[in-house]
């Protein structure tokens, strides 16, 4: 387990709360299951980093996972149809959309 | 009730005679009357109004006199709107006024001037007038009267008159605030006695497909679907914009009951209709 990507993974949870909240004002409650997750991953995050137990990163790692699968699950209706508001989430999506590959990384490498 | 009696030409003595007759013979005692005169037929009427158990209210009408014969000790419909938020006193307003007669009144107060300010535009754009205003305690009153709404013809270039509102929507389910006051704005047009003729455009078009607005949701607000389906009930034209539909790959089978799609020559022929008014979204 490597815990550089964990905290590479914090950062981005980070800036994705200000994205986050920016997109869920925007659209609404629909986001909130991914809104939930992402604050619950970024707590088990950020007690991974600190504890470096290795149960903590796993849960932290699966989280980061639901986090962006979420985000694409409550976003569909909006990617399919909306192009012209993309502006408004697509910082959101880019973001989320590293974490699983920071979370596969940290446990496999 | 209001019955209303026009009796335009027709000066004093000979009005206060026909009031007195009119009053007399009424098939239902102590119904209000409201009479259209000529200036000049006022004198004697209030002598009238007395001897039939009525009070007297003289209005100036544009060219002729309105004479109101109240029955003494009437009471008129009053609500409160205090604590409702916009567009609540519209709507609520609006309702009450449709279940009124022509020239029935009703008195509406709230303890925020800036709502009633709000409910005075709604009243008059819809035709009817605000007839008193006062203070009772910490409510500020208006007194509403319900008028005959003057049809403005078809192409018209009368801005005062224009009855008719197309909503154009560009934003779609993407941005929640915005398809809201889509169908919020809507539903206080409707209730200002407007026709509403609802456009969706661009990402619009989202909402038009089956389904796609009942995930749009705020805790303060009923579900979009449900908002979308009171307008539709309440005759309220839906467009969905068939270039922008066929660039997210709707159908007319993909559409949710109701919406039609339409080309552009009907978006420019909404737009260049000068008895819209037209609202972006």
């Amino acid at each position: 387990m490597n815990l550089t990507y964990q905290v590479i993974a914090l950062a981005i949870l980070f800036s994705s709360t200000v994205t986050g909240f920016i997109t869920f004002r925007m659209q609404g409650l629909k986001l909130a299951p991914h809104f939930g997750a992402l604050i619950l991953a970024l707590i088990v995050t950020l007690a991974a980093v600190i504890t470096g137990i290795s149960v903590i990163v796993v849960v932290a790692a699966v989280l980061q996972v639901i986090v962006a699968l979420t985000a694409y699950t409550q976003f569909f209706q909006i990617l399919r149809d909306n192009f012209q508001t993309s502006p408004g989430y697509g910082a959101h999506l880019a973001l989320v959309t590293m974490l699983p590959v920071l979370a596969i990384a940290s446990l496999l490498m | 009730m209001v019955k209303t009696v026009k009796a335009l030409g027709i000066r004093s003595p000979n009005a206060g005679i026909l009031a007195g007759n009119v009053l007399r013979s009424l098939e239902m005692p102590g119904e209000e009357v409201r009479f259209i005169v000529s200036p000049g037929a006022e004198a004697g009427m209030d002598a009238v109004a007395r001897k039939y158990g009525y009070s007297m209210e003289l209005n100036r009408l544009e060219k002729d006199l309105e004479i109101r014969m109240i029955p003494s000790g009437k009471t008129m419909e009053e609500i409160d709107v205090t604590g409702e938020t916009c567009p609540g006193p519209v709507i609520i307003v609006g309702e009450r006024l449709s279940g009124l007669a022509i020239g029935e009144r009703l008195k509406v107060k709230s303890a925020s001037l800036d709502t009633l300010a709000d409910l005075t535009a709604a009243v008059t754009a819809s035709g009817s007038r605000i007839v008193g205003e006062e203070t009772e305690g910490d409510r500020h009153v208006i007194t509403v009267e319900k008028c005959e709404k003057k049809e403005t013809p078809v192409g018209t270039l009368s801005a005062a008159n224009r009855d008719r509102v197309l909503v154009v929507q560009s934003n779609g389910t993407g941005n929640a605030e915005r398809a809201y006051a889509t169908f919020i704005f809507s539903k206080v047009a409707v209730s200002m006695g407007k026709k509403v003729t609802i456009f969706l455009l661009m990402d619009g078009v989202s909402i038009a497909r089956k389904g796609s607005a009942a995930g749009v949701k705020h805790p303060a607000f009923a579900p979009l679907d449900q908002l979308m389906d009171e307008m539709m009930k309440a005759g309220v034209t839906m467009y969905a914009c068939e270039l922008s539909a066929t660039f997210r790959g709707i159908t007319e089978n993909d559409l949710a009951p109701g919406v039609k799609l339409a080309g552009a020559a009907t978006y420019i022929q909404l737009l260049s209709d000068p008895t819209y008014a037209v609202v972006n979204f």
